[in-house]
């Protein structure tokens, strides 16, 4: 050893590590702790619950209210003051915490009623997910459905579907902003963590009668330009309804509806497990060895690549290469896909644009030439290119236009 | 940074999963600061123990104020400095020193590896308590120098100083030979 960036080298690299027996005795202590303080806190949010609505505004004309009805009660005039308890977030917060599974219904602006299950374990985290998307831009109506780190996703107007594996998906869709926003217990506790950083105002709109549901208006952004609508059920404290609009030329436009249909009722296991009907072509990208290697190629690159290979085999009518390029689909499928369909040649292939970033994918544009009955045209593709899950390094096409 | 705030949040809502991933992020870490203050594997495993425990037990009140990974490390060295007050320090035991780096997989280079890690575990425990503790803070823990002043309450010069004199004789224990 022969110099101090010698000594410190061997001293980083020299680290030890604990031994599984260590690991399991500490995490179950660690974890038995956490339980503890979890109950504590518990205690205490509902103490601190109730301090919130004895301070808030609603609850001291409340209080007054009650002290008006006591000096009442001295004369002889009838009089009729109760006062509900104000709303509080932290009472949707305790609410949510109960909730295991749930059923909504989703409205993504102009684009028809989807709906959705879920089930989640006791610390809120996604165990199974099923999504029916209405009729999608890029891809149509599709089903997804995951768990156990195995997801499906069905095609029903390309009639293709695809099993993928991707381990701890479920767990990060918690950072999927569009995953997120179905689940109402992320969806309040982001509220609460925007109020709390002072970045989210609350104006909430307590019902004059009973059964209607509690407001809780959202409005952030410069000029306002975002406003977000929870409806709150006044007896359970839970969501009933949440809407985000979008400010346009002095309009808020909605962009999404979600309608909380139902928590907790049972859900048959099987509704995460897809009935694809036989003549839908199923491509297993687990156990197949589909698409191309990145190797050293940008994200660009490879996205290019992929489609030209795609293109060229079927100009080629090579379909075994095809279906492997796309994704896996059997040569047979893509046969009879694109046997009537006579491509020429590749006229161009452009530069790939970022598909929503929480799908990992890239938009590639196509220009390709097609001969119909003697007459020849160019017809304009665009492919959906992404990394497949589940098998780190390669790339096929995971929508779009053709599959 | 931010992927520590969103497990801090996690964890205060009670998710045992991101209490596994801090765990799992930082152990190893923990593991090396406690052994090379206790010059005591079992006892730096204690250490740790307690540390993930208290910290488990005490989320609730916990605000992360700069990094998670700095925090635990002077957790760590506290609970260390705590056992080393109650008894007085002894040599390491052979078998006690792991298994060596864990990246390691040849058992002819793991063998080595592990005389490897014997041999300076043993010229760390020669050094004075705060210069052992300076250079695993900041090796190991991730600590940067003014972290580890405020930690043991001297100036940062003096820290640096301590880090300097202390890779000093490790390279001349390491260079002469350490006894066993």
């Amino acid at each position: 050893m022969n110099s101090a960036d010698d000594i410190e080298r061997s001293i980083e690299k020299h680290r030890l590590t604990t031994s599984p027996a260590t690991d399991e005795r500490i995490l179950a202590d660690a974890s038995a702790a956490l339980a503890q303080a979890q109950a504590r806190a518990s205690d205490a949010g509902r103490a601190n619950v109730w301090r919130m609505i004895m301070r808030s505004h609603w609850t001291k004309l409340g209080a007054a209210a009650a002290a008006v009805v006591a000096v009442a009660a001295l004369f002889p005039i009838v009089f009729d003051g109760s006062a509900a308890p104000a709303y509080a977030l932290e009472q949707t917060i305790e609410a949510n915490r109960g909730v295991r599974a749930i059923h909504v219904e989703f409205e993504p602006a102009g684009s028809g009623l989807g709906e959705l299950w879920a089930q989640f374990d006791e610390y809120g985290e996604l165990l199974r997910l099923r999504m029916d998307f209405p009729n999608t831009p890029f891809d149509g109506p599709k089903t997804v459905a995951w768990q156990d780190d195995k997801g499906e996703i069905w095609f029903k107007r390309k009639k293709s579907a695809v099993v993928v594996r991707e381990k701890d998906m479920l767990r990060r869709f918690r950072s999927d902003e569009r995953v997120m926003l179905f689940n109402p217990r992320l969806l309040v506790e982001r509220l609460y963590e925007a109020r709390a950083q002072g970045k989210a105002g609350i104006e909430t709109t307590e019902p004059a009668a009973g059964g209607e549901p509690i407001t809780l208006t959202v409005t952030s952004g410069e000029g306002g330009k975002y406003r977000e609508v929870y409806k709150v059920d006044p007896e359970t404290k839970l969501l009933q309804e949440f809407a985000k609009y979008r400010l346009k030329a002095d309009r808020h436009d909605l962009t999404l509806r979600l309608k909380y249909l139902a928590y907790n009722d049972a859900v048959d296991p099987n509704a995460f497990t897809l009935v694809i009907p036989d003549d839908v072509m199923r491509v297993d990208q687990t156990v197949e060895d589909v698409g191309l290697a990145r190797g050293d190629l940008s994200r660009e690159q490879i996205a290019v690549s992929v489609a030209r290979q795609l293109f060229e085999a079927l100009i080629a009518k090579d379909y075994p290469r095809a279906g492997k390029v796309a994704g896996g689909f059997s040569g047979a499928w893509i046969r009879q896909k694109f046997d009537s369909t006579h491509f020429v040649r590749i006229v161009s292939i452009g530069q790939p644009t970022p598909a929503p970033p929480e799908t990992g994918a890239l938009r590639v544009p196509c220009e390709i030439e097609l001969e119909t009955g003697g007459a020849r045209e160019v017809k304009k593709y665009t492919l959906s290119i992404r990394p497949i899950y589940g098998r780190p390094g390669r790339w096929a096409i995971s929508g779009g236009d053709l599959f | 940074m931010l992927e520590d705030h969103r497990l801090v949040q996690r964890l205060r809502r009670g998710d045992r999963a991101a209490l596994r991933c801090i765990y799992e992020k930082y152990k190893d870490d923990l593991l090396t600061i406690g052994t090379c203050l206790l010059v005591d594997v079992a006892a730096a495993e204690d250490v740790l123990h307690d540390v993930f425990v208290a910290f488990a037990g005490g989320i609730d009140g916990f605000q992360l104020r700069s990094s998670l990974r700095g925090y635990l490390a002077t957790c760590v060295a506290n609970r260390a400095r705590d056992e080393l007050r109650k008894k007085s320090r002894r040599d390491i035991p052979l078998a006690d020193v792991g298994e060596g780096p864990a990246s390691t997989t040849e058992p002819a280079t793991q063998l080595i590896d592990r005389q490897e890690t014997q041999r300076l575990y043993r010229a760390l425990a020669e050094l004075p308590d705060e210069q052992r503790e300076a250079i695993t803070l900041h090796l190991h823990g991730g600590m940067r120098f003014n972290q580890i002043a405020r930690h043991q309450e001297v100036s940062i010069n003096t820290v640096q100083s301590r880090y300097r004199y202390g890779l000093e004789k490790l390279r001349s224990l390491l260079n002469t030979g350490v006894r066993s």
